[in-house]
């Protein structure tokens, strides 16, 4: 396996991450970017709105 | 009239009061634990674990003066060599969250990320609280049955 496929990615949008947001965990099997905890606990709206992206 | 000039989000992030229906749900700020310990980054590791644990909590927030929270002990630190200091020991820069969320949505994500405690902190990042799952799943299901 190599370098890139052991990143941890946001399961929302894909992102590289190094840790899972939401709980620190490096390894954790739900990983959230910061971004997506911040919308998802309402904290922010995401720009551009999901239903527009592509 | 009082015009804040941060936003509505910032008002509700820094834990002031609301109105509306919305504002009558459980929020992560109602439900944490005001009494978690807290400890210094020059404290000694063993001393807080004793303190910690002798008031019954698994974890320990490191706090500035000003209650900015700088770090977190949870258990796996907590368990640490009782000689080094919080600042070698401790977690840097949690995961922290606001005030304002509902303990329903708290309740849920800490269960699927198997978390069991989390530090609530205002938008300029001063504690809170400590929210246990424990209390946050309780709390969400009492207000299910109340639905």
């Amino acid at each position: 396996m190599t370098d890139t496929e052991q990143r941890l990615r946001c399961e929302d949008c894909d992102c590289e991450i190094e840790c899972c947001e939401f709980c620190d965990a490096e390894d954790c099997a739900k990983a959230m970017c910061y971004g997506c905890v911040a919308v998802l606990l309402s904290h922010s709206v995401p720009h551009p709105p999901r239903a527009e992206r592509k | 009239m009082y015009d804040y000039e941060a936003g509505k989000l910032d008002w509700l992030a820094a834990g002031l009061p609301s109105e509306g229906t919305n504002a009558e749900r459980p929020r992560a700020g109602d439900v944490a634990r005001k009494d978690a310990p807290t400890c210094t980054l020059d404290e000694r590791l063993g001393d807080v674990r004793e303190r910690a644990r002798t008031a019954g909590w698994t974890v320990a927030v490191v706090v500035n003066a000003e209650r900015v929270v700088l770090g977190l002990l949870r258990e796996k630190e907590l368990d640490g060599d009782p000689e080094r200091s919080v600042e070698q020991s401790m977690r840097p820069g949690p995961s922290t969250f606001r005030p304002h969320v509902d303990v329903a949505e708290m309740a849920h994500y800490m269960t699927e990320h198997d978390l069991t405690s989390s530090p609530i902190t205002t938008s300029d990042g001063r504690l809170v609280g400590i929210l246990l799952r424990d209390d946050a799943v309780r709390i969400a299901h009492e207000e299910h049955r109340h639905d």
